[in-house]
């Protein structure tokens, strides 16, 4: 009945680590508590993962480290093959994301997707200063402007709280909540159909953190684009997401209402993860 | 046997002469080969196996493998160094391919057909019947971005110039403008990114459609590239901070020129900087045609 | 005669607690139901019968068990018991409404941002959403400077106010409502019932988990009453009757 239509459509996601045979996916997951193929040693991080997300939509990913959660947000940014699977993009209208060759690839990534990581290291060059972090983005996406690039670089550096003062200053001397907001301005720098938030504020202070997660609501609300949040942390994903994966052992467990998800899990796993939250 | 009868043993049996121009054919042939895939593929570092040659590692072997492996009894030769035909390494090189294989070498840059250079590129236009090789200490264009051999490879392979162009970026952020100086980079025919090797940035526009053949050789790095005759070399630039030349503040101060690439000369004793041709061939032509 | 808007059949609700060793307690046994367009319907019932599981239900908060949920959304009818995660995300923000016992707001956002943001995701514009997000505020009596207040710093029955006023400024086709005056003093409680009534006079569907028997009386069309996950009566509305017949 709804006008729904996918942004990003994921279907049969996965990524060994190892050589793989035939008896890996059915000798991990869940219910053989564990990710290790006993017949070939394979590490399965991530396997038959499905979801789709449509134009303003925020996604949530939650498990435990070691759940594939990430490996999927890698695999969505090109940071590691998929082993098997496909992805399509809307703006790529037939092709299945995996399988473009590598040039391509990375004109998509540049073009289409933006990520922010846990940690900045990850995501930016400590020693380049903000500005030509957010500009790198800019410059794979061929602008050649230097006047044009910096009014964007530096208004979006603004929007995320950093002053545009600053831009001329590498994040090696900023905080870490700086630091996750200039990868932010990065990620937004092309206006990416698909925004990816792999732990963005972990390990960071409390306050810090609440900042950040304010931002990131204000700005996928202004900027209406499509979002995947990968986090451990069930207080993040009420927060920012209205659907959400449960992922364990690189198996998606349950998928369903972020409400619905903590408010009557349905999975054994998942009612434990939401009965072991503080809050 | 006794040492002494073993060495005239071996000295007999040695070939009384080294190969016509040092090195043996097939080596040459080697290089020839590498050479024609760089022309083939502008821009692109062909690897080759770079050998020892009789002047250290650093010291122009990629040009001289190169000079070597085109020369033919006909040849004439002409080496430069910075400009001058005169420097120590310049005079080295022009006799050892004179003694090695017997070509006339010339210092008029018209009358070469092949001219080895380090660093500059001659003032008068090459015909299509000329080939510069140009000596190259650092290939790889990225090398100053990414250490990473690996990596620059991939990087060339996808077109993926971003983080070179950040660079040209961060100068223009940090310093009001671009900062980068000889060796400028440059797409070679719309595709590879490619060290000019450390020729000034006026001497850039020499290699963009130019009606010659250049080979560029880095013996200590293993890699040949090519810029063929009538293809586009286009510096790094934005379109409002624009890749320019070199500017002098004053005239040749020994033939007058107002349109070739200058030396500074300072003077030790407070007396400012004089400027002259760093061409010296070209110079000293100006000075013999205006005499006569 | 008018079609229902909304109809329950044979809905359960059972929840399997695998840290418990799979027990399985009965929140909802079978319950069917309609209600019309318009209709104010109150859920009444002790406490454990499964009042708040039937109206989680409904929003999909909970997931049922078994039985249909046939709502007649605006372009057709579709079960709730089924549709699609997607599906109820789009009922919910143009259609589906629902008020939580308490306010559920994300921390660090003005009053009036957490009332006209189910605006801003229906497409109003931001000055408008806000305009209308204050206007509804006041309607329940919060006072102006706490309009741009953060609702973490206010009373609870502040909070209920913004609460209801998010749930209110939306206008909803079907609004759920859990207990939403219970926590409200009286005399906001009074001006709560003017805007649910105002709400109903407008056509609006109501179902709604009542305690309160000054609310039931003056809102409530019909009274359905739940005893261990069973409807024990559905009737209308009497207000002779006491609210739990047993």
């Amino acid at each position: 009945m709804s006008a729904h239509r996918p942004v990003l459509k994921v279907s049969g996601l996965t990524r060994l680590f190892g050589p793989g045979c035939d008896a890996c996916l059915s000798s991990t997951g869940p219910e053989q508590e564990t990710n290790r193929c006993v017949h070939c040693g394979t590490t399965v991080a991530c396997a038959d993962v499905s979801f789709d997300i449509g134009e303003g939509e925020v996604l949530g990913i939650v498990g435990e480290s070691g759940s594939g959660k990430s490996t999927v947000a890698g695999c969505l940014a090109f940071d590691v093959p998929a082993s098997a699977g496909e992805a399509r993009l809307c703006t790529l209208p037939g092709a299945n994301m995996f399988e473009l060759d590598a040039a391509a690839r990375r004109r998509l990534r540049a073009m289409e997707i933006g990520i922010v990581y846990q940690t900045p290291q990850q995501g930016l060059r400590l020693d380049v200063t903000a500005g030509g972090n957010v500009a790198e983005r800019l410059l794979s996406a061929d602008w050649r402007h230097v006047g044009q690039i910096r009014e964007r670089a530096g208004n979006l550096l603004e929007r995320t709280e950093i002053p545009r003062a600053r831009m001329d200053e590498p994040p090696r001397i900023f905080s870490g909540g700086m630091r996750q907001r200039v990868q932010l301005a990065k990620a937004l720098a092309h206006k990416p159909s698909l925004l990816i938030l792999d732990e963005p504020t972990t390990g960071l202070d409390v306050s810090v953190q609440a900042r950040i997660l304010d931002l990131i609501q204000e700005i996928q609300r202004e900027a209406g684009v499509a979002t995947i949040v990968i986090s451990h942390d069930l207080g993040v994903i009420r927060l920012l997401t209205e659907r959400t994966l449960v992922m364990r052992l690189g198996r998606v467990v349950e998928a369903g209402l972020t409400d619905q998800i903590l408010d009557d899990p349905q999975h054994p796993y998942t009612q434990l993860l939401v009965n072991s939250a503080l809050t | 046997m006794r040492a002494d009868a073993l060495l005239d043993q071996v000295v007999d049996s040695a070939e009384p002469e080294y190969n016509f121009a040092f090195l043996d054919e097939r080596t040459k042939r080697a290089i020839r080969r590498a050479a024609l895939k760089g022309v083939a593929i502008p821009g692109h570092q062909v690897p080759f196996g770079s050998r020892e040659m009789p002047i250290a590692r650093g010291w122009g072997t990629g040009g001289l493998q190169l000079s070597l492996a085109l020369i033919g009894p006909h040849d004439v030769f002409k080496a430069i160094d910075q400009g001058s035909d005169d420097s120590v390494n310049a005079v080295n090189i022009r006799h050892f391919v004179a003694a090695m294989s017997g070509v006339e070498t010339v210092t008029a840059t018209a009358e070469a057909t092949i001219i080895q250079s380090r660093h500059r590129i001659p003032e008068e236009t090459l015909r299509p019947d000329q080939v510069l090789v140009l000596q190259v200490p650092k290939p790889e264009p990225l090398s100053r971005i990414e250490p990473r051999v690996a990596r620059s490879q991939k990087m060339h392979a996808e077109g993926d110039y971003a983080s070179m162009w950040l660079s040209l970026y961060e100068g223009v952020a940090l310093s009001g403008d671009i900062s980068m100086g000889a060796d400028y980079p440059a797409i070679v025919n719309g595709n590879y990114l490619m060290a000019p090797s450390p020729i000034p940035r006026w001497d850039m526009p020499k290699l963009h459609h130019a009606p010659f053949l250049t080979l560029f050789g880095a013996g200590r790095e293993k890699r040949i590239y090519a810029v063929p005759p009538y293809t586009s070399v286009e510096p790094l630039e934005f379109s409002d901070y624009h890749f320019r030349v070199e500017e002098f503040p004053s005239p040749c101060q020994l033939c007058g020129a107002t349109d070739t690439f200058l030396d500074e000369h300072v003077d030790p004793h407070g007396g400012g900087s004089t400027y002259s041709c760093s061409d010296t061939a070209y110079c000293a032509a100006r000075r013999e045609g205006s005499q006569a | 005669m008018i079609e229902p808007h909304l109809e329950v059949r044979a809905l359960s609700k059972r929840f399997t607690m695998h840290m418990l060793g799979g027990a399985s307690p009965v929140a909802l046994d079978e319950v069917s139901f309609s209600v019309k367009r318009g209709t104010f319907l109150a859920i009444v019932g002790r406490s454990g019968s499964g009042k708040s599981s039937l109206l989680r239900c409904l929003y999909r908060r909970y997931l049922p068990t078994s039985g249909e949920i046939i709502y007649t959304a605006a372009d057709g009818p579709v079960d709730l018991a089924a549709a699609s995660d997607q599906e109820i995300l789009a009922l919910r923000r143009v259609e589906i409404g629902y008020v939580s016992q308490f306010l559920r707001a994300t921390p660090r956002v003005l009053a009036v941002d957490v009332v006209a943001a189910p605006l801003l995701r229906q497409g109003v514009g931001i000055e408008s959403a806000r305009e209308r997000a204050g206007e509804m505020l006041s309607r329940l009596g919060l006072a102006e400077p706490l309009h741009t207040a953060l609702p973490a710093t206010m009373s609870g029955g502040e909070q209920q106010r913004v609460n209801v006023a998010r749930a209110l400024c939306a206008r909803p086709r079907l609004l759920l409502v859990d207990e939403p005056t219970s926590a409200l003093d009286s005399e906001t409680r009074a001006r709560a019932i003017d805007a649910l009534s105002e709400l109903k006079d407008q056509g609006v569907t109501v179902v709604g988990v009542f305690h309160d028997q000054e609310a039931v009386d003056a809102l409530a069309d019909e009274v359905l009453e739940l005893e261990d996950g069973a409807i024990v009566r559905h009737a209308a509305h009497d207000p002779d009757l006491p609210l739990i017949s047993r």
